[in-house]
């Protein structure tokens, strides 16, 4: 029998999800271990969606993570709410389904760039970015992969440049520490 | 990179046009074309890989039946490297004798003509797009499929060698034999040759083996290698297995044809992703989800992704299985249509778009049409 998935993307954008997975590759994580969950029909599916299925991610989380180390890494944009807010929506989308947010021990971690993934793209490309302005799309999400190697080699250094890296994209790696292998 | 295709007069495509990107999703009922647009595509490399004729490939048969037109149209444009061919081809049938003619086909880079045939003339042109010979060819086969490489003419022949790298196939396990008589450099349409296939691919790109060997063992635990062992004039593909610890011999193995249905479906689909992952080949696979388990499917689908733009130039792919289309209707969906005993119809957009659900789910209750 085949091994089992041991990393769950739940994530609102194409993009900031295709960014998350190479990320991971990157990070040492074999392709099969991934596991990224389907979109609705409508495509930007939004925070609403993330927040809507959360909690039974969180759920089928902890369920699995008692038989076998798991992690869950979460992505939504921010847009034009901040990063804490947006955090703390998710956190109350949780208990309103009576499921408890994460603990400071469970490797689940948020990405939530602000404004989008889009900032962080171009952050990683060199343009001075600030994370009100809306950056422009790339084609196919495929194209970020340049980027991706990027932040690997920072984040391997533990340094961010140009200075000042967009706070969004600082937080999202101290996030990633909840879950690296 | 396929950009376009477009045939007319043929089974239920009428003035038909797709227009594709780097990765594809054909979606839609069954009966709506989908499969159709590969035949044409699988037919056109027959057409122009040699010596066919054109009433082999395309038989007067498969004119659409309610059109009264005895011309026949398709269109190719395949962008190379930044340059553009327009290829295009106008047969003419007459039902009644059992005939076709080539009534037109030529082959234009970036608008300039490097190949025209027409009542009978063959005009061609040089690498500087200076006018070459012109002489009587025949009716019946591609002018263009029989010229010889030479140094004057190899933005022709380039078109032919891009074209070739464009694999049609579905993944049909129960007719893969193990055995072969002879390397093939393509892959048949329903991949019957896959050992006669693999025989050359191991043998062009020994580079790319490692890899694949690597791949294969992450989907058949205990996979350590393939063989080619003589038997006769054939060959036979073994598959060779590790032994768990302490059983004695350190390896067993097996005959390809001993393998389930799905190992020789996902063996078969990571050759075509790894065997030749930095050949720019294109995949164009009719519904690879077949005898696949849903664990194996996204982790294939993740490399496939992986994969194109980078070593794979192009995928397009048919499908009806729900963890294909809800990772690719949205961004790489093209959604066919067909009223009854009409032409194929697709857009880049469902009919009706559904918010809320998996776009599976919106095509499993009829949703989207």
């Amino acid at each position: 029998m085949s091994d089992p998935v041991h990393t769950i993307i739940l994530c609102e954008d194409l993009q900031l999800r295709c960014f998350i997975r190479r990320f991971l590759l990157k990070r040492g994580w074999h392709a099969r271990q991934i596991r990224e969950v389907a979109l609705p029909a409508g495509g930007g599916a939004g925070v609403t969606w993330v927040r809507k299925n959360l909690p039974n991610e969180l759920q089928a989380y902890r369920s699995r993570n008692a038989l076998a180390e798991t992690c869950l890494v979460v992505g939504c944009d921010a847009d034009d709410k901040t990063v804490e807010g947006r955090i703390q929506r998710l956190t109350e989308a949780c208990t309103a389904a009576g499921v408890p947010f994460r603990t400071n021990d469970e490797r689940v971690a948020l990405a939530v760039p602000k404004r989008n993934i889009e900032t962080w793209l171009a952050y990683l490309r060199g343009t001075v970015v600030n994370e009100e302005d809306a950056y422009p799309k790339y084609k196919h999400e495929s194209e970020c992969r340049n980027q991706v190697a990027h932040l690997d080699e920072m984040s391997q250094k533990q340094h961010l440049e140009p200075e000042p890296p967009p706070p969004s994209l600082v937080l999202a790696c101290e996030e990633f520490k909840r879950i690296r292998q | 990179m396929l950009k376009r295709i477009y045939a007319d007069n043929f089974r239920c495509l009428v003035n038909f046009e797709l227009r594709l990107d780097i990765m594809n999703l054909l979606l839609g009922e069954n009966g709506t074309g989908k499969t159709t647009v590969f035949e044409v595509l699988y037919r056109l490399q027959q057409f122009l890989s040699g010596n066919a004729k054109v009433l082999n490939v395309f038989p007067s048969s498969e004119l659409t039946r309610w059109q009264a037109s005895p011309i026949q149209r398709f269109e190719l444009d395949l962008s190379v490297e930044g340059k553009q061919y327009a290829y295009s081809l106008a047969i003419e049938h007459d039902e009644d004798r059992r005939k076709a003619r080539i009534k037109k086909e030529s082959l234009l880079l970036d608008g300039q003509p490097l190949f025209e045939f027409e009542e009978g003339t063959a005009k061609l042109y040089h690498d500087n797009l200076t006018r070459g010979p012109e002489y009587p060819f025949d009716w019946t086969q591609s002018g263009l499929a029989v010229l010889q490489p030479r140094p004057d003419n190899k933005k022709l022949t380039r078109f032919r060698t891009e074209f070739a790298k464009i694999i049609v196939a579905s993944v049909h396990p129960m007719r893969m034999s193990s055995e072969s008589r002879e390397e093939a450099s393509a892959l048949s349409r329903n991949m019957e040759n896959f050992v006669s296939w693999y025989r050359y691919v191991s043998q062009e790109h020994q580079g790319a083996m490692f890899q694949l060997f690597q791949e294969v063992a992450k989907v058949l635990p205990g996979f350590s290698s393939f063989s080619l062992k003589e038997a006769g004039e054939a060959k036979v593909l073994k598959v060779l297995m590790k032994q768990p610890a302490g059983n004695g011999r350190q390896q067993i193995t097996f005959d390809f044809s001993e393998l389930s249905d799905g190992q020789r479906s996902l063996i078969a689909l990571y050759s075509v992703l790894f065997a030749l992952k930095d050949e720019g080949v294109s995949l164009f696979l009719d519904e690879p989800d077949n005898f696949i388990t849903l664990r194996e499917l996204q982790p294939w689908l993740s490399a496939l992704k992986d994969l194109t733009g980078e070593g794979v130039e192009q995928a397009v792919l048919i499908s009806h299985h729900p963890e294909i289309i809800d990772q690719l209707a949205i961004p790489s969906g093209r959604w066919f249509e067909r009223d009854t005993n009409a032409p194929s119809r697709v857009s880049d957009q469902p009919k009706t778009q559904v918010d809320g659900l998996k776009p599976s789910e919106a095509m499993a209750r009829g949703w989207t049409k």
